[in-house]
């Protein structure tokens, strides 16, 4: 009861002491509730907050501030992290202005993930006017600074090499996982894998073990601190397992596919984090298409520990699309892939089964261009 | 059957008496009640004025279970427009007050309409002086500063 009338009493005081700056700042707000407010912004306001003060400007470099933010952008559908006011009461039709957020200094891009608030563009460079290079650039939307990955360079030859990130939430840090194999004949030799921690002071890839050589499949997904991806034991041939790697503690796990589940990691699928449990979407491609509509199916890995998944099958009757992506709130976005007018994006909700439409207005400037989307 | 009532007293000690449900929103007075119940419970860092506010918003969000008809007379798109005047009706200072009372009395649905409007309160300036000149805040930076910051958020700030 004592510990109880403490812990009351604390947190009133917690109050008091967490004014910050009361000498200086006759607006004594706490430093959780700046970050509470300004989170609520769009971009441009928050660059504008961060001229404010010295004080301000602190608090919104802090890491805390970011994951706030992301979380925000996160719970309302996203493209191009641009559409701040499309809340999930949109109605079934709707129309959104799509904001010019920024220009990013970047050659020929490849693909673009994000995870952790960061951006992840793998950029396709022309040296001395001849040599071709793929190099992975990282940038902060927030802030505009973009730094370019070192090289990794492995210890023995290799012809694939594949890179993931995943974000560690408690350590707070994103790790960035390259693994480079060869192969001879179906056999997989040579298989190294490399971390590199995003730190400011200093970045440089470091030899980890995996122990069972495997080839990775592109496709991957970081789930609360432990990064997913599908693998096969042999070259060129369909997943098999669903390799997780620990972001924290480097180390790796590996969780088998059974016969029964092997739709879980066909080629045609994409690993997604659905409520925060690791899922595979079929790829609803134009094959599955038919006069009603498409249909596809979602398993969710109900019990890693079982190996037990659980199938879920959608069907939609208006959507005509080609590419995907998921929402942080479970729904499924579709679009083309190149931009034409009117661009119309469709969010499908796993959980109600509902579609809606969204149409961007503001876009018309990139029609015919290629569109890398993040949610 | 009489409602339970409870006595809240604010820095300047003007005592208010409050149905129990209505301040109970307070995660911070519902532990206090338990904890000393038939007591006065002094807030002694809110103002007559900002407790007043307080508490008529706890009165309109209550929700009664004592299963009679009329228990909670609003639909959430009425209350969403109450809350929305109710902010509005507030200047910028009491409005500070009423988030750091929502934030210490621990009263979430308040923190989120407060937080909300000096959100928007924000996005409405035009500029960083705006902001400042909103909220009290001294500027540190010198321009030099500033401009640095521009450049590095890219922005047409």
């Amino acid at each position: 009861m004592e510990s109880r009338q403490q812990k009351v009493h604390q947190s009133i005081l917690t109050r008091s002491s967490n004014l910050t700056n009361t000498e200086e700042y006759s607006e004594p707000i706490p430093v959780d509730l700046i970050i509470e407010i300004v989170s609520r912004l769009p971009e441009k306001s928050v660059a504008r907050c961060r001229c404010v003060s010295k004080f301000w400007a602190s608090i919104l470099s802090r890491q805390e501030f970011t994951e706030t933010f992301l979380a925000r952008s996160l719970a309302r559908p996203q493209l191009f992290s641009s559409f701040p006011h499309l809340s999930q009461n949109t109605d079934e039709n709707s129309y959104v202005t799509a904001n010019y957020h920024m220009n990013l200094p970047c050659e020929r891009i490849y693909t673009v993930r994000h995870i952790s608030g960061l951006v992840y563009i793998r950029e396709h460079r022309i040296l001395n006017g001849s040599k071709h290079v793929l190099v992975w650039k990282i940038c902060n939307p927030i802030t505009g600074q973009c730094f370019t990955l070192p090289e990794v360079k492995p210890h023995k030859g290799y012809s694939w090499i594949l890179t993931f990130f995943g974000y560690d939430p408690i350590e707070k840090q994103v790790k960035v996982l390259t693994i480079t194999w060869e192969h001879e004949g179906d056999n997989v030799i040579s298989n190294e894998h490399h971390v590199l921690t995003l730190e400011t002071d200093k970045v440089s890839w470091r030899r980890i073990e995996c122990g069972a050589p495997h080839s990775p499949s592109h496709d991957g997904v970081c789930i609360s601190g432990v990064l997913y991806y599908k693998a096969s034991e042999k070259a060129f041939s369909n997943a098999s397992m669903i390799v997780c790697f620990d972001v924290r503690s480097e180390k790796y796990n590996f969780i088998r596919v059974r016969e029964s589940s092997s739709g879980a990691v066909h080629p045609t699928t994409t690993l997604i984090n659905y409520n925060s449990k690791l899922a595979s979407l079929t790829t609803p491609t134009m094959s599955y298409f038919d006069e009603d509509g498409i249909s596809f199916d979602m398993w969710v890995l109900q019990d890693p520990r079982k190996e037990e998944w659980s199938k879920h099958s959608y069907k939609l009757t208006v959507c005509r699309s080609y590419s995907f992506g998921v929402t942080g709130t479970n729904e499924i976005v579709f679009f083309r892939d190149s931009l034409s007018a009117p661009f119309c994006v469709f969010y499908y909700n796993l959980e109600r089964k509902t579609i809606r439409r969204v149409q961007i207005r503001g876009m018309r400037k990139f029609e015919g261009k290629k569109i890398f989307k993040l949610f | 059957m009489s409602k339970k009532m409870i006595v809240l007293k604010s820095s300047e000690g003007v005592s208010f008496v409050v149905e129990e449900a209505v301040a109970r929103q307070s995660k911070i007075i519902s532990f206090l009640v338990e904890e000393f119940p038939d007591r006065e419970l002094p807030l002694t860092n809110m103002t007559s004025e900002i407790l007043r506010k307080t508490i008529e918003y706890c009165k309109k969000h209550v929700v009664e279970d004592d299963g009679g008809g009329d228990s909670s007379s609003s639909s959430s798109g009425d209350l969403k427009e109450w809350d929305v005047k109710f902010v509005a009706e507030i200047d910028q200072p009491r409005l500070m007050d009423l988030l750091m009372a929502a934030n210490y009395l621990d009263i979430p649905s308040l923190l989120d309409v407060t937080c909300q409007k000096v959100a928007d309160t924000i996005a409405a300036c035009n500029d960083e002086k705006e902001i400042r000149a909103t909220f009290n805040i001294e500027n540190d930076f010198t321009e030099e500063e500033v401009e640095a910051i521009r450049m590095e958020n890219q922005y047409p700030i």
